[in-house]
């Protein structure tokens, strides 16, 4: 039942996506009038038949997810248990890609180094490292690739 | 000569080494994918000239493809889905004390399988290419046509999903400047997307970010898995060789598969297992710890890996989403893949045919003298290699351009994919959209306005007629047949 519910709103998000980007073209894409205007064929078309696309099989996906639902819920079925169990596991991967997020604002703001003498270790806390091994272990790694990007590779990091 | 010299170049054997190592050790960790190795060293890429950095590519690719068999041969997992058949024989060879033979057998099917495909790769794109450069526009398109429609065919258990999320990557290669016309679309006044979306970044996103995100979902203790030890090796080069009927059947079977678009090891693996297996005098050991059980799986999914990068250099179709990271890399370069390869940059892809060849042999000579040291790789714990794994990508999606926004662009695509991902919605057929959409559409739209705006052009070209009869047929095929499969199941 759970997995037909992330089917529903899966399909939901496509078909809005689609219905957005197809409203969307006709501002964000300009028909050139020199190479446009003869042909359909023009710089919105392809998008359009993309976006047609989406659209057309989110609606099928969405119809197969409604289908399949309405007969499990028909048939009964408790996700109270899974749903236990999966929360745990999303929490920590929202845990983990808000880090993340703070990692990159970080690294904007203050440069690689501070924002790596904190952020990663931090993943590693919440993915349950206990052992001080493992922390010494990433900043040594991260010592050699800050060497290796910005000695070796010449890349210009802030 | 001239070839040899350019390749034995400190610089460039170094690369090799270090990329085989760094994928055999990615590819032995459970969960993460020949494709996870080669998206993580891909920045490391950026700063390096374009054969170093292909060769560090390739030994991570050839590294990972065989790294996967350590873990499925220790601890009854495979690393990467190449090894998924390695560990019917693999792991019971292991708990009768045999677990060093397994991997030296696993390496010696390996190497041969990779040396195979070099082979195949060396005398057989020159003659594709050639044949290719007669293709015009209609042709690429069907090509592309074909390579979108056996990604969605093969690849996960929806074709409607692996239909949506090709066509979202389609879309998604429309951001930017369009290439005809020069009008801008979908850029939303942000002169960040004047090229497009970053296609590195947006592969480190889906592969990488998404990954550990889904990882990371899952318990430690859903992760943990009895490990058997390291013993001693007791089978030698040599007696492995008496199976060479089994390896030269395995490496056909994988340049086969390897060189169609949309396939892969995993596919090779079981098909060369099931064949090996039919044809064995001592049929009655598979499953229970039989050495050619194990060389008959890693044989064939090594012989993909030369194989895989035939329509990737020939036809400039990358075939799957690890030969779709390698696009990228190669257009980072300034490289161009096609078949004006073979004319233009003849010298660099011979190069690289040919590094191919050195790249297995280290493979075997590192798998050979390392085997107790990666063999430890397996006790590394999930939470060490997600901080890595977080630098590597922030790193990797900077170096691009120096610009903060591919790191959001990183970002946002890594969101999605997590919660497409559990939805099962399958991510190559995205990375194949996107990069095969600029390709896609700029031979359709030349296709129509050779047919002053009609389609008859594909009914007047018979190559690419038939492509695109063969591509419809296998969508009818499939689709056909995984309803009746759920009919059957119900």
């Amino acid at each position: 039942m759970e997995k037909e519910k992330k089917n529903l709103y899966a399909a939901i998000a496509f078909l809005i996506v689609s219905i957005v980007t197809i409203c969307a073209i006709p501002s964000q894409i300009e028909v050139n009038a020199i190479l446009g205007t003869t042909s359909s064929v023009n710089s919105r078309w392809f998008p359009l038949l993309t976006s047609g696309g989406i659209g057309i099989l989110a609606l099928m996906e969405l119809a197969a997810a409604l289908r399949k639902y309405r007969k499990l819920k028909r048939q009964g079925g408790d996700g109270t248990a899974e749903n236990k169990r999966s929360n745990r596991g999303i929490v920590r991967a929202l845990a983990i890609f808000a880090l993340f997020i703070l990692y990159a604002i970080t690294f904007k703001l203050f440069g690689f180094i501070i924002a790596t003498l904190i952020f990663p270790p931090l993943a590693l806390v919440v993915n349950g490292g206990k052992n001080w091994k493992y922390y010494v272990s990433f900043y040594l790694v991260a010592a050699i690739t800050y060497l290796l990007f910005v000695y070796a590779l010449k890349i210009v990091l802030p | 000569m001239e070839y040899l010299k350019e390749i034995f170049t400190v610089t460039n054997l170094l690369m090799m080494n270090l990329g085989m190592a760094a994928g055999i050790i990615i590819g032995a960790l459970p969960g993460l994918s020949a494709l996870l190795a080669v998206t993580v060293v891909l920045p490391f890429t950026f700063g390096m000239e374009s054969l170093p950095g292909m060769y560090l590519l390739l030994g991570t690719y050839c590294g990972a493809t065989y790294g996967g068999s350590i873990t499925a041969i220790l601890i009854n997992t495979p690393g990467t889905p190449n090894a998924a058949c390695t560990v019917l024989d693999g792991y019971p060879l292991a708990k009768r004390g045999r677990a060093a033979d397994a991997l030296e057998t696993a390496l010696v099917g390996s190497t041969f399988g990779g040396l195979f495909s070099c082979g195949v790769l060396f005398f057989l794109a020159p003659l594709i290419a050639s044949y290719a450069l007669k293709f015009g526009a209609p042709e690429y398109f069907a090509l592309c046509v074909f390579g979108i429609v056996i990604v969605i065919t093969l690849i996960g258990d929806s074709l409607r999903k692996g239909a949506l999320m090709a066509f979202l990557g389609l879309l998604i290669s429309t951001i930017g400047i369009d290439s005809i016309s020069s009008t801008s679309r979908f850029m939303f006044g942000n002169p960040n997307l004047l090229a497009g979306v970053q296609t590195v970044a947006l592969m480190l996103g889906i592969f990488a970010v998404g990954e550990i995100m889904v990882q990371s979902e899952n318990s430690a203790a859903a992760r943990k898995k009895d490990r058997v030890e390291f013993q001693k090796r007791t089978v030698n080069l040599p007696a492995l060789l008496k199976y060479w009927k089994t390896m030269l059947r395995s490496s056909v079977i994988g340049v086969g598969i390897g060189a169609v678009p949309g396939t892969g090891g995993a596919i090779a693996a079981f098909i060369s297992y099931s064949l090996a297996k039919k044809r064995s005098k001592e049929a009655q050991e598979f499953g229970n710890g039989s050495l050619e059980g194990v060389i008959a799986p890693e044989t064939a999914n090594n012989a993909v890996t030369g194989a895989a990068l035939i329509p990737l250099l020939t036809l400039g179709i990358p075939g799957d989403a690890c030969m779709a990271v390698f696009y990228g890399a190669l257009v980072m370069q300034g490289i161009t893949p096609g078949p004006s390869l073979f004319t233009q940059d003849k010298y660099w892809v011979y190069c690289i045919m040919i590094g191919l060849f050195v790249v297995n042999i280290f493979m075997y000579l590192q798998g050979h003298m390392f085997a107790k040291a990666f063999a430890n790789v397996t006790k590394i714990p999930f939470c060490v290699l997600v901080p890595c794994i977080m630098m590597f990508c922030l790193l990797g999606a900077y170096a691009i351009r120096n610009l903060f926004f591919d790191i959001v662009v990183m970002l946002l695509f890594g969101f999605v994919a997590f919660f497409l991902k559990r939805c099962n919605y399958p991510m190559p057929p995205l990375a194949i959209g996107v990069v095969l959409g600029q390709l896609t559409e700029n031979n359709l739209r030349r296709s129509v306005a050779l047919s002053n705006g009609g389609f008859s052009i594909f009914l007047q070209r018979p190559i690419a007629l038939t492509i695109l009869i063969i591509s419809f047929a296998i969508l009818c095929i499939t689709s056909i047949r995984r309803s009746k499969h759920r009919t059957d199941a119900v």
